[in-house]
């Protein structure tokens, strides 16, 4: 395998980790508009975390690939995880849980297990060999194969629509001041 | 009190949108400030709960 051939091929690992983290928050939309869940103070601030995790991704999809880039995201993913073992202690005395379990679990849960699979994937993924370029790192730059720089793109895009969305969401739920109240019904 | 939640979303949309825009060295700068701003905003949360103390 030739160098840019992997640092295209992890560039692509990148941008799916990026899709998934993106899958994730779409799927956590549904649940607040189907089961009609709105997310509390410390949802949301794991929904900022996983938004967050999915900044080193982005900058190595658009930029040379950075063990500090995957450094961020392995922060980010510590920081949220503590936001969700906090939501799991609260939940573990009465009243138990917060919102509708999902294959036996809360969401919170599981955003505490995907914390600690995303650190160990990004370990992991630390390490494919030749995938680093040192030199004039804080250049975009594109990949070469038309497929990964399409994905890419994609991943962006999916990205900030999930970012916007959330921003509309927290918007309508508690408006411009601090968040309070039952999180049954929006306040705008 | 402002809300900081809806802050944390736009100040992380801001920084995305300028890491895609080719402004490396301000955002990495922006999302470290964006990390600590969330350690702020997780930080009120481990207060006591049912006589647990964090």
């Amino acid at each position: 395998m030739e160098r840019s051939e992997i640092i295209d091929f992890t560039r692509l690992i990148n941008a799916l980790t990026l899709i998934g983290i993106s899958c994730i928050l779409l799927f956590a939309f549904v649940a607040q508009i189907a089961l009609w869940e709105l997310p509390c103070p410390l949802c949301l601030l794991q929904r900022i975390g996983l938004l967050a995790m999915a900044f080193g991704f982005l900058l190595n999809m658009h930029y040379q690939i950075r063990p500090t880039h995957y450094a961020l995201s392995i922060l980010a993913a510590i920081a949220t995880g503590i936001a969700a073992t906090r939501q799991i202690v609260i939940g573990a005395l009465p009243p138990h849980g917060y919102g509708y379990p999902i294959l036996g679990l809360h969401l919170y849960t599981w955003t505490a297990l995907l914390c600690t699979a995303t650190v160990i994937y990004t370990c992991i993924l630390m390490c494919i060999p030749g995938q680093y370029q040192l030199t004039h790192y804080d250049r975009p730059v594109e990949a070469k194969s038309s497929v990964v720089r399409w994905v890419c793109h994609f991943a962006f895009s999916f990205l900030v629509l999930m970012l916007i969305g959330n921003v509309i969401s927290v918007y309508l739920e508690c408006g411009l001041m601090e968040c309070h109240g039952d999180f049954l019904t929006y306040k705008i | 009190m402002f809300n900081q939640y809806l802050a944390l979303f736009i100040f992380l949309l801001i920084t995305t949108i300028l890491a895609w825009s080719g402004k490396y060295k301000l955002s990495i700068a922006l999302f470290i400030l964006f990390l600590i701003g969330y350690l702020a905003a997780l930080a009120p949360h481990f207060h006591t709960h049912y006589g647990i103390q964090f």
